[in-house]
């Protein structure tokens, strides 16, 4: 497989599905160890070669579902490894690592395994929309049959043993991507920090650092992976994405039944912006492409197509845009080949 | 010099600071062109003596146990695997292997406890770890759910934990 054709395929999380007019997408994070083998960060670079094949082999092997595209990381042009973030096929600190590693993932970019990360398996499970209990079937299901190739690192007391102490446990991460445009601009968003605080759920935002997201995409997840069920803690994930989605749909009711014209001015100027812009940095891009979604799904904008928003909102990333154009860009010219690329997009619809 | 003083520093079983612990600490110092031997416990030692006789990491663990006693033994415990310390693992946040669970697992059990409000696993268990590891994870979260179920005074849902929780009680104690 040529890596760079990915940057022209759609992404699980913007293919829509269940309430996927709030959630973008659900996933299921796992953090294994294989037993034996001290991990990543304190392993030598012998230990890591080897966990790194054992993994590998074990990943490729014919009864593994769905089949895997197996990519190492460490000799690959950094642009691809760029690519894959965007895609969050890996996290940001298994695209930083200098060490042996890799990622495995299937066609549909669904399951993406990353190898040698923080621990020596981050097994990954996605759907788009709200569906993390089928996506966690999913990861469960492939969990039991990695368990049947390699030994984990696991006591009876402490559950599956990982680099991290917040992840001890199950291991387990259940996160779920939302779209909050409505909440944060009628100024409701604290409701959405003391919902998150009161179920002890970690709220972060899904582009850039901390809690404030550009695009308006956050992501919520559990703290707690000790002392709890795998199913509890899918069951007040989903819960509270669901209590999430009720919320974000009244604020967009609430703008447009109590500020029409606000509401409609503010995203026919982004459509504005975007169409008629010569040169936009990608956060920019995507704090506007995140107003028009809004319009496209609250029927403010009609003739627009979702596709091309949720296409936009992916191909606009730096990685993608260079691929796109082959080649890696200096900011400014990026900024100038996005805006041109958008405003073509917007007008062929 | 006093026979007193002479005599409390004759090499001893206790302590010459509290006179009460077992002296563990014997150390040589200068004092005034004359060579002293002093004979202290763990903790007397820690207390009282200069840093001229300690090193960079002994002098860490005593800035530590000035803030926290506990810490203080803990900083310099390694884990006999990987080498890890346990002060090395609060600097990083990340542990070196498996063991050092066990070799920190005394410290260990209060952060889990204020990081997760609980210290014992009750999910998933591998086929590896066998079915007694199986019964015991799910005695825990059983048992949880029925804290929980009492909490929000669900009777009902109470009863029927109960019962699962018999019922597998008396499997786990049955020969394998
Ligand atoms: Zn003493
Ligand atoms: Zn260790």
């Amino acid at each position: 497989m040529n890596l760079s054709d990915l940057q022209s395929r759609l992404v699980e999380w913007l293919r829509g599905g269940p309430e996927s007019d709030v959630v973008a997408s659900s996933r299921i994070r796992l953090a294994r160890n294989v037993a034996g083998f001290r991990f990543v960060g304190r392993g030598s670079a012998t230990e890591r070669a080897e966990v790194e094949a054992l993994l590998r082999q074990a990943l490729m092997e014919p009864d593994v579902r769905p089949a895997l595209h197996y990519v190492e990381l460490r000799n690959l042009d950094q642009l691809l490894v760029e690519l894959l973030l965007e895609r969050r096929l890996i996290s940001s600190q298994h695209a930083e690592a200098d060490w042996v590693r890799g990622v495995a993932f299937d066609q549909a970019e669904r399951v993406s395994i990353m190898v040698n990360e923080e621990d020596h398996l981050r097994m990954q499970f996605m759907r788009s929309g709200l569906r993390l209990q089928e996506a966690y079937e999913e990861a469960d299901r492939f969990d039991d049959v990695l368990a049947g190739k390699v030994t984990y690192a696991f006591s009876s007391e402490r559950g599956y043993l990982t680099a991290c102490p917040t992840n001890v446990g199950t291991g387990l991460r259940a996160g779920v991507m939302m779209h909050l445009p409505g909440l944060a601009m009628t100024q409701q968003f604290q409701h959405v920090v003391d919902l998150a605080q009161e179920s002890s759920l970690a709220l972060r935002g899904v582009y850039g650092e901390g809690t404030q997201g550009a695009g308006d995409f956050y992501q919520i997840s559990n703290q707690v992976t000790l002392g709890v069920g795998e199913d509890e803690i899918v069951e007040s994930v989903s819960e509270a994405a669901g209590k999430l989605v009720r919320m974000e749909r009244a604020a967009r009711e609430d703008l447009r039944a109590n500020h029409p014209e606000e509401f409609r001015g503010r995203i026919l100027r982004a459509l504005g912006l975007l169409s008629s812009a010569s040169a936009i940095s990608s956060e920019e891009t995507l704090s506007l492409l995140s107003q028009v979604k809004l319009g496209v799904e609250m029927k403010v904008l009609e003739q627009t197509p979702l596709e091309t928003v949720n296409d936009l909102l992916l191909l606009t990333l730096p990685a993608h845009l260079q691929t796109m154009k082959g080649r890696p860009l200096d900011t400014s010219v990026r900024n100038e080949f996005r805006a041109h690329y958008v405003r073509d997009k917007l007008s062929s619809g | 010099m006093s026979p007193k003083e002479r005599d409390k520093q004759r090499p001893g079983p206790t302590c010459q600071e509290c006179g009460e612990k077992r002296a563990t600490v014997h150390v040589t110092e200068l004092k005034e062109g004359q060579k002293l031997q002093r004979h202290l416990c763990e903790t007397c030692y820690a207390q009282q003596e200069g840093p001229k006789f300690l090193s960079p990491g002994a002098v860490f663990a005593q800035i530590l146990a000035a803030v926290s006693p506990e810490l203080k033994e803990l900083s310099t415990k390694e884990c006999p695997e990987c080498g890890l310390s346990y002060l090395e693992f609060r600097q990083q946040g990340v542990l070196g292997c498996e063991q050092d669970y066990e070799a920190f697992a005394e410290p260990l059990e209060q952060l889990l406890e204020q990081v997760h409000g609980e210290s014992r696993h009750c999910g998933k268990v591998p086929p590896q770890a066998g079915r007694r590891a199986v019964v015991a994870s799910k005695l825990r979260s059983l048992k949880h759910k029925l804290e929980r179920a009492v909490e929000r005074e669900d009777y009902e849902s109470a009863a029927r934990l109960r019962d699962r929780i018999k019922a597998l009680e008396s499997e786990r104690d049955e020969p394998l």
